[in-house]
């Protein structure tokens, strides 16, 4: 319980901070583009005070530590990162080298499925992408460097 | 009428029909798969209706949205884990008739209830949204603007959890939504001097973030217990003298539906309780409810699917999704430059009357591909979580940059993505704060235009008497879910007593 408090106390100061770097960014606008945001920025104050009263409040109740069980952290963390990498990675390598050295790296680090089940999935799952959103949808793929 | 007939007449082109097809096979397989749930299927497929007509992908959307919807029942019946939390109540009954050797049967029933819940509420859209529609014509920015406080404080305090949370996600949702250029003044606003914000924050992008990263994480955070299927051995359609004494229940629970979709912040999941619930209140063998009774099966498939026809409704009327899912759906129409609202019915009628078409027909071509799929979409239930959750990456990543060719936008999704998790871990939920980011435009200048017109006076806003009644509402809703209102409640419920 004592986490789920702290939780809620970041959010409410994050939600706090939001809206009052909001709130100085609309210094400098005209009035009709300022009025309506202001008023949000003081809804988004208050609630983010009551957010914390009614977590106080919920942590002064509770008598047993709420936990949420089984949850891998490192391995969360690890393909949290990942993903991250594989986003930033995209524009300069291409979505069709780092799509698949991502489906494979995860998905190995993961122990999704027998490696040789990994490999066909990322080959397959790559053909597909290409065949269906670049050939048949015409849509854009970032190709990087590459393109 | 003419707009009916339109609508009609687009709906039976080949390519839409094969849309509607293409749909619901993809929503009965994606419903099946524990790991994915219905809204964000229809995020990280939202690409795929890029390349086709407005009228021909959001039908193919809103067919998928209809079959995932009894999807969900398939996993629910055979490994007792609901495909989508809609079909939670299904477990209930369904599994234990799995259990008996019914499976195929159990699955029959759910076919059928979601056939007719589907069709009541298709009915229901295609009758009411219209009406409503032409009221909401006669509004003006008075009203829209207390139309669209409704709709934000309903699903701010009607969200599961805190309802604090709740109005907050909404709130920070509106908040962002002024990104970008003020359509009054034309200043740049809260773009922190960055070009590309200029043109505001897609909400498609941060929709995409916000229900799919969230998910893979969770789906691969967790060891999975992986549960063998049970196998389809007998007949799936139960016949006419087995459905006979459910059409009452199915009626019932369809109209609970249609109901708990027009609410806007309530669906399946609240839907198929509530159908369930009444149901065995109103059975004369409550007993049997728990232990494989088909009753329970069709009580909640008829509500869950009914919820599609009824959350359509405030979307197409009034341009207020009454679901995560239906605003994604209005987010696939903003793709295609269709600005949602109550010219949606008049302006758009072209579009918004074949997709309510689409809709009444994708009923029977899910009860097609149910009966001829549902025996082989058993095999998707078997997908390791572990591999579901780098594809829902992949699909992400496409889907945010093919919507305007950018990157930015996808670094834009990771951003919104990481916020959902993060929101998740502290039990914020994420579908108000996307249903503000769409309510966010029509507030600001309806809030703005009202006040032009009555010269800076905000009482203009209870003056109106359709305003007013509906702000009313508004401070109703958001009063029920304060403490405050529990106290009085408690103390007036002592005195009675």
């Amino acid at each position: 319980m004592k986490k789920q408090f702290i939780y809620n106390l970041v959010a409410a100061t994050v939600a706090i901070l939001f809206a009052w770097i909001f709130y100085y960014e609309s210094l400098d606008l005209p009035r009709v583009a300022y009025l309506f945001p202001r008023r949000l920025t003081y809804v988004i104050t208050i609630l983010a005070i009551a957010l914390v009263i009614e977590a106080y409040y919920k942590y002064r109740k509770a008598t047993l530590e709420e936990q949420e069980e089984g949850i891998k952290v490192l391995r969360a963390s690890i393909f949290t990162v990942s993903i991250a990498l594989y986003v930033f990675s995209i524009n300069i390598v291409g979505y069709f080298i780092t799509t698949p050295l991502f489906i494979f790296g995860t998905m190995y680090f993961l122990k999704s499925t027998k490696t040789r089940n990994i490999l066909l999935i990322t080959i397959a799952f790559t053909l597909f992408v290409y065949l269906l959103f670049v050939r048949f949808l015409n849509l854009p793929i970032p190709l990087g460097s590459f393109s | 009428m003419d707009n009916i007939l339109l609508g009609l007449t687009n709906v039976l082109t080949l390519m839409n029909i094969l849309a509607i097809i293409g749909g619901t096979a993809i929503g009965l397989f994606v419903g099946a798969m524990p790991g994915l749930s219905a809204t964000m299927a229809i995020a990280i497929l939202l690409p795929l209706t890029f390349g086709l007509p407005p009228a021909t992908g959001i039908s193919m959307l809103a067919s998928l949205y209809l079959a995932a919807m009894y999807g969900g029942s398939i996993a629910a019946i055979l490994i007792r884990t609901p495909g989508t939390p809609a079909a939670a109540a299904t477990v209930l009954d369904g599994y234990p008739m799995s259990q008996k050797g019914q499976a195929g049967k159990a699955l029959g029933f759910s076919l059928v209830a979601s056939l007719v819940g589907g069709l009541i509420s298709s009915i229901a859209l295609l009758t009411v949204a219209p009406i409503l529609g032409g009221i909401a014509l006669k509004f003006g920015p008075v009203e829209l603007f207390a139309v669209a406080v409704l709709g934000l404080t309903m699903i701010g305090s009607l969200s599961q959890g805190s309802p604090i949370k709740g109005l907050l996600a909404g709130v920070v949702g509106v908040m962002i939504a002024m990104v970008g250029m003020d359509a009054i003044s034309g200043a740049p606003r809260f773009t922190f001097g960055n070009i590309q914000l200029y043109s505001g924050i897609p909400f498609v992008v941060a929709l995409i973030g916000l229900f799919s990263i969230p998910q893979a994480i969770r789906l691969i955070e967790k060891d999975q217990e992986l549960i063998k299927p049970g196998s389809i051995k007998d007949k799936m359609l139960p016949s006419f003298k087995e459905l006979k004494s459910m059409w009452v229940t199915m009626i019932r629970s369809s109209f609970i539906g249609i109901f708990t979709g027009l609410i806007p912040g309530t669906g399946g999941d609240t839907a198929c309780w509530f159908g369930y619930n009444e149901a065995k209140r109103f059975s004369k063998h409550k007993e049997k409810f728990g232990t494989g009774y088909p009753e329970g099966i069709v009580a909640a498939e008829a509500a869950n699917n009914a919820v599609v026809g009824g959350a359509l409704i405030p979307t197409l009327a009034l341009g207020i999704p009454g679901s995560s899912a239906t605003a994604i759906l209005m987010g696939g129409l903003m793709v295609h430059g269709i600005m949602p609202g109550p010219t949606l019915m008049t302006q758009y009628a072209d579009v918004t009357y074949t997709l309510i078409w689409a809709l009444f027909l994708a009923n029977f071509a899910m009860f097609g591909v149910g009966l001829l799929f549902t025996r082989v979409s058993v095999s998707v239930t078997k997908v390791p979580n572990k591999v579901l959750g780098p594809i829902i990456i992949i699909l992400s990543v496409i889907g945010a940059f093919s919507i305007n060719n950018n990157i930015f936008n996808v670094y834009q999704m990771l951003g919104f993505g990481l916020l959902g998790y993060f929101m998740d871990k502290v039990k914020i939920p994420s579908a108000p704060m996307i249903i503000g980011m769409i309510l966010g435009m029509m507030l600001d200048n309806s809030f703005n235009q009202s006040l032009m017109m009555s010269q800076g006076d905000y009482f203009v806003f209870f003056k109106n008497p359709i305003s007013a009644t509906l702000l009313a509402i508004a401070a109703f809703s958001l009063l029920q879910a304060t403490p405050l209102f529990r106290f009085i409640r408690r103390k007036i419920k002592n005195k009675v007593a």
